[in-house]
């Protein structure tokens, strides 16, 4: 009874262990680049930073912010996922105050993000109105109506002239993605860098119906171009760049008097820190630190997030930080201390389902270092099978269609007694001859072979469909004397010598 | 964890025999080899591959089905659940 528990317990921990295997890739937490961005972003208001920005929306910033982040694991050898994820889990929290309390490991390693950020922008005590991003601006654009304009394609001969390049110096995105017809209002903007060296760019116009252009370029920067110009006309819009030789206004964009521009925004980013930047230094029983951003009502910490995000976009985002346990708010969490407490247990009754499948992983997943031992032995031991499997392919891989085989010998290296060398590889047999005869043969004994291999599954159809040993239906050919034992066969043998055991 | 118990001592025992066989390539790119397979080649052209093919994966087939349901009868007759 004990070895059939064991054989149990074997079986439902390697099914379990199956079940619970995750491949490394799988493993990997989806961090979201822009999430830390929007918490970098609050501490570093918290700590003394000031955001102003114009013309630009929460998309913009949040990828600003999550570039930074990127930038700075990049920095330091990592990716953003395996830098959040080594600070452990649970990082980031909301206390029943709205509050976004930090952990300590994801507060130090924040605020190295933030400080690399601050020696890369030259923001110190007293800076203020550094800008640390120019590079959208969008252009509403309104015109008659009657003709339609996409954006998304190019084509560099539409180009009216003193319009003769299209190269958009260090622009590296553009976002245009629908059909605008003349008439509607619309916008597209682009992104500048300084250092993207790379875009592409899709312009394509529909002159009264009918599509004119469809082209789709590629460009690199050219280090001659500053400034990217978009130039209309009574049917088409162009996006060309134009030397530096004028100054980039308004009037740029509206030399086209059948177009009417509402105006050109331009979307920016600046910093200020007016006064010194301060970075708290968290005891060691301190859980973190809690940064008071005047967020209402926030669920989670994505909706925290959401409204960080929010606030940065209208320029509201203010706050302070506190050694979370010391603060101000503590003392009213003293008053009825289980308060802050409630949500905790909401999280965790939330989380529970995940908390009992990390459980089981741990519990059952194998160790990955010995499930790649035991991939790479039988890679390495039987690697050979996969070459014995490409050239079993290409024998069976013959039909009426394919090249008829030709057998050739290598008469350079036989050796008579004449000498060596009686020539080069001689054709000794060529089967295209048979090749005008194959498809019928073929189907001549494709049809005896069918019969036949489906007369013996019929006779085998009772032991395959009870799935039983492989021997069985031969064990009751044997006992119903169908056929010989290989002993009876010997014995034949040694009474009469060969084929005698063949006869019944 | 609990996987692991079982499996470190399955390759314990597993590993060392696998390390005993040797290293084994096998290229068709030799002169003899190419030669040898010309031949099975030129054979087996008279044949339709195609068929031979599908009737080779059906008995591949049944056989894989075989195996497997006489695992579970072994594993039912070892499980203590009945």
């Amino acid at each position: 009874m004990k070895k059939r528990f064991f054989s149990l317990l074997l079986c439902f921990s390697l099914l379990l262990g199956a079940v619970a295997y995750r491949p490394p890739q799988a493993e990997a937490v989806a961090v979201s680049g822009v999430a830390i961005g929007a918490i970098a972003a609050a501490v570093a208001v918290a700590s003394g930073i000031s955001f102003l920005s114009s013309g630009m929306d929460q998309t913009g910033l949040a990828d600003y912010f999550a570039g930074q982040i990127e930038n700075y694991c990049s920095s330091i050898g990592e990716t953003v996922s395996d830098w959040w994820d080594g600070l452990g889990k649970d990082q980031v929290t909301v206390d029943a105050n709205n509050r976004l309390i930090l952990r300590a490991p994801a507060y130090a390693a924040v605020q190295s993000a933030v400080g690399w950020w601050r020696e890369q922008n030259a923001v110190q005590s007293g800076s203020s109105d550094i800008s640390v991003y120019n590079g959208g601006f969008s252009v509403p654009l309104t015109s008659p109506a009657g003709t339609t304009i996409k954006i998304g394609a190019y084509n560099p001969d539409l180009l009216p002239g003193g319009c003769t390049r299209f190269y958009p110096t260090n622009a590296t995105s553009v976002r245009a993605d629908n059909w605008f017809s003349f008439g509607d209002s619309f916008s597209f903007s682009f992104a500048l860098s300084s250092s993207g060296p790379y875009i592409s760019y899709w312009l394509q116009y529909v002159q009264r119906g009918a599509t004119a252009s469809s082209t789709s370029s590629s460009f690199k920067s050219l280090s001659a171009v500053e400034y990217i110009y978009l130039l209309c006309d009574s049917d088409a819009i162009y996006i060309c760049t134009l030397k530096p030789n004028g100054d980039r206004t308004s009037e740029h964009w509206s030399f086209n008097p059948s177009l009417t521009f509402s105006g050109v925004s331009s979307s920016s980013l600046a910093v200020s820190q007016p006064e010194t930047y301060t970075e708290l230094d968290i005891p060691d029983d301190a859980p973190g630190v809690a940064l008071d951003l005047g967020l209402t009502a926030a669920a989670d910490v994505d909706a925290a997030l959401q409204q960080i995000l929010e606030k940065l976009t209208a320029n509201e985002l203010a706050g302070t930080q506190t050694v979370a346990g010391s603060g101000e708010g503590e003392g009213e969490d003293e008053e009825s201390p289980y308060l802050p407490y409630i949500p905790h247990i909401f999280q965790k009754l939330e989380a529970l389902p995940d908390t009992i499948t990390g459980a089981v992983e741990a519990a059952f997943a194998p160790d990955e270092e010995l499930l790649t031992e035991i991939k790479t032995t039988f890679a390495d031991k039987f690697g050979w099978l996969r070459q014995l499997y490409l050239i079993i392919e290409d024998l069976f891989d013959q039909n009426p269609d394919s090249v008829p085989p030709v057998i050739t010998v290598y008469l350079s290296n036989a050796n008579s007694h004449y000498g060596y060398d009686y020539g080069g590889e001689e054709v000794a047999l060529d089967l295209s001859w048979y090749t005008p005869y194959k498809q019928t043969v073929d189907l001549l004994i494709s049809g005896f072979l069918w019969l036949g291999f489906l007369w013996i599954l019929f006779k085998r159809a009772a032991a395959i469909i009870q799935g039983g040993e492989m021997l069985q239906d031969e064990v009751r050919d044997l006992d119903a004397g169908y056929i010989e034992s290989n002993q009876t066969k010997f014995n034949h043998w040694r009474d009469g010598g060969f084929g005698s055991g063949w006869r019944r | 964890m609990i996987t692991n118990f079982f499996l470190n001592p399955i390759w314990a025992i597993v590993s060392p025999i696998l390390d005993r066989i040797p290293d084994i390539s096998i290229s068709a790119s030799n002169p003899v080899a190419a030669s040898v397979l010309s031949y099975i080649k030129a054979g087996l052209y008279f044949l339709p591959m195609q068929t031979v093919t599908a009737i080779f994966t059906i008995i591949l087939a049944l056989w894989i089905l075989r195996v497997v349901v006489a695992f579970l009868h072994s594993l039912w007759n070892a499980l203590p659940v009945v």
